[in-house]
């Protein structure tokens, strides 16, 4: 069943038409992907999903609740990890995760759960009683990732995931990240490192220029395009 | 609720920051420490104090002025030197500040209305309060004494008539009137009460309009200087809560803050004014002038005042909007400032329905204006001036949060910029 259904979306800066009339849907528990170069359109897209840009044309549904007209309602379900985000710097990994789950949580009990994850994914140990103005960029990333996921949203928005983080951390994030999605929450991510998406994704869209110019499995898109990696799909279908 | 006061317990974190936190205690601490030292340099000067007499005359009269300077808080040694300088250096051994030099034949002088001299002699070693204060003390006593020896000159020519009546053949009486009411004192009392009552309202007012703007606008700027913003903005709660809460632990660290310097202040100026602020011995002339407020003005008073905060902070917020970082932040205010500080000193030193039409519009318009008007139009009687301040600064705050909680509803908040880097660069 699809559960983000967006239909001919658009957007436009000013002169510029940053998302050109894109269409695709997302099914219930599955890992979404969106890829394409930089500039394409895919942070972009992921705002206006995430309720906080308003889109120019088009429709988009999640869980059937109307974009722009019942974003308070799609707020409570969907949580939004920005591509370049921060924490508080004057408040301690710990106590961030404690103020966020405090929008999401309806009693305490279910808040100390969330945190309980929370902690669990960001495993930044004791260093989650420091500030986070001490922690580098990657120790960032993985708490802002533990934010995102803690509250076990119904659908995850992901915005280039594991950007800033080593391989290692690269890969447990991305084992973290399809642990969840087994677990029913529905992740909507992007990427440029296309090797990445083909790794996570359940499906991918290629975008570029604010238009997609193929929808499918990874798999099936390698075979489409008689491509050993998305990587040599997407330089198919742009070309 | 539980979720704002979630963001509100964040955001006023946000605020209490080391950097904030640090100069005001030791502010605090400094403007104690000084009141402490003027109060007890005061008391110092107020304590007895010894001076050098050197008497050449020896007479009935320079031992009646020893009794004088007595009486005067003074304590007269008189040494047994020879000449002045030996007097001096006496002085300056024993730390004594003052050398009275009274001439031979002084109480002759007198009385054959030749004027004799006396000679005040001060040992100056810095601009302390007591090298001040105490040759003003002998030269009081002085006046004193001419005083009393005059009048009896005065009594022996005019046997049945007061002194006081040839001294001063004329005799004026100052009265103010106010509104309907008259009373017998002179109008510099009534503007020094006014004054010395009324100079802390407005600085208090200068003082939480920029703290709390100042402080409004940070926490907005650094929600997008740490990119936190993006997130806040996809979280379940009413975009306009989140507005609310920032003004709200704007304005409560803004008042935690003003209290802890009315603190300081008033441990400063404690010290320095002997211990009274805003002394009880005006009260009575304003009281009788009816220039004290009613509660009804205290309470127009105060709907003025927050409605003058409430307006700084929405306007605040919209400029912030276009504010990228911290420091973008503190230049955006500066308009604000200004816009402050011109009610500010204008009502500080003139009245402004004084003023030409077109400044009096200019004032008028100024949402800040109206808590600075108020006090003087609310004693002066015009109230209704005041109620239409107050309509004005209500229209305008409403307009202006409004539009203030719009913006943070739409997505002008992220897409809005302007380079205000760019902006000063290119001067
Ligand atoms: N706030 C903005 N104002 C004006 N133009 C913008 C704004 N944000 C993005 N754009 C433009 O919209 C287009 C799409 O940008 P977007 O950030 O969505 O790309 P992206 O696919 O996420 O790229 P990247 O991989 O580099 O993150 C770009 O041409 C960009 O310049
Ligand atoms: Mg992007």
């Amino acid at each position: 069943m699809a559960i983000v259904e967006v239909k001919n979306l658009i957007k436009d800066y000013g002169a510029l038409r940053a998302v050109d009339g894109i269409s695709f849907d997302i099914n219930e528990g599955e890992i979404f992907g969106l890829i394409g170069p930089n500039g394409a359109g895919k942070t972009t897209t992921l705002r206006i999903i995430s309720t906080i840009l308003k889109k120019n044309g088009g429709e988009v549904a999640i869980f059937g609740m109307r974009l722009g007209h019942e974003d308070a309602r799609i707020r409570e379900i969907i949580s939004y990890l920005p591509e370049e985000a921060g924490a508080y710097k004057n408040l301690t990994g710990f106590g961030y995760l404690d103020f966020m789950a405090g929008f999401y949580a309806k009693n305490p009990s279910e808040k100390k759960a969330f945190i309980e994850r929370g902690v669990e994914i960001a495993d930044l140990g004791g260093r989650l009683k420091s500030k986070v103005s001490t922690y580098s960029k990657g120790m960032t990333r993985k708490l802002l990732v533990a934010r995102a996921l803690m509250i076990m949203p119904k659908l995850a928005i992901l915005d280039e995931p594991t950007s800033g983080l080593d391989v290692v951390n690269s890969i447990e994030i991305r084992e973290i990240i399809k642990g969840f999605a087994k677990n029913g929450v529905t992740v909507l991510l992007s990427s440029h490192n296309m090797l990445e998406v083909e790794f996570l994704s359940d499906r991918v869209a290629l975008i570029d220029k604010g238009k997609i110019f193929d929808t499918g499995t990874p798999s099936k898109l390698k075979e489409k395009y008689n491509a050993r990696n998305l990587e040599e799909v997407f330089m198919e279908v742009v070309k | 609720m539980s979720k704002f006061t979630n963001i509100l317990k964040k955001d006023i974190k946000e605020l209490v920051t080391l950097e904030l936190i640090v100069p005001l205690l030791i502010m605090v601490v400094l403007f104690s420490f000084i009141g402490n030292l003027v109060s007890s340099e005061t008391k110092k000067a107020m304590a007895p104090q010894n001076i050098v007499v050197l008497d050449y005359d020896n007479s009935n009269l320079s031992t009646n002025l020893m009794n004088e300077l007595k009486q005067g808080n003074l304590i007269p040694e008189t040494p047994s030197v020879k000449n002045m300088q030996s007097a001096i250096d006496y002085a300056k051994e024993k730390g004594i500040k003052v050398v009275i030099e009274i001439p031979k034949g002084f109480e002759d002088s007198i009385f054959n209305l030749k004027q004799p001299e006396v000679n005040i002699y001060s040992v100056m070693n810095g601009l302390s309060i007591t090298s001040l204060s105490q040759p003003s003390m002998v030269r009081n006593v002085f006046q004193l004494l001419n005083d009393s020896i005059s009048s009896e000159f005065i009594k022996q020519k005019f046997a049945n008539v007061s002194p006081e009546i040839v001294k001063n053949p004329i005799k004026t009486k100052d009265f103010v009137i106010l509104n309907k009411t008259v009373a017998e004192v002179s109008p510099e009392i009534v503007s020094q009460a006014f004054m010395s009552q009324n100079i802390f309202i407005p600085m208090i007012l200068v003082f939480v309009i920029l703290y709390s703007s100042q402080m409004l606008a940070s926490l907005i700027a650094l929600e997008k200087q740490n990119k936190t913003l993006e997130t806040l903005l996809t979280v379940p709660i009413q975009r306009p809560l989140i507005v609310v809460s920032k003004m709200l632990s704007s304005g409560i660290v803004t008042l935690i803050i003003s209290v802890l310097y009315l603190f300081g202040m008033k441990n400063y100026m404690g010290g320095i004014s002997g211990g009274e602020i805003g002394s009880t011995q005006y009260s009575g002339v304003l009281q009788k002038l009816g220039l004290t407020f009613t509660s009804q003005s205290f309470i127009l008073l105060g709907i003025s005042t927050f409605l003058a905060i409430l307006a700084a902070l929405a306007v605040t917020t919209i400029l912030a909007v276009y504010v990228e970082d911290v420091k973008g932040a503190q230049a955006m205010l500066t308009p604000l400032m200004v816009l402050l500080m011109i009610p500010y000193f204008i009502t500080l030193f003139t009245d402004p329905n004084t003023l030409s039409l077109p400044l009096k519009i200019f004032i008028y318009a100024i949402p800040f204006s109206h808590p600075f008007l108020a006090s003087q139009n609310l004693l002066f009687g015009r109230v209704s001036f005041v109620i239409y301040g107050i309509l004005y600064e209500s229209i305008f705050s409403i307009v202006c949060v409004m539009i203030a909680t719009k913006i943070f509803s739409s997505d002008k908040i992220l897409t809005a910029k302007v380079k205000w880097g760019k902006l000063f660069k290119s001067r």
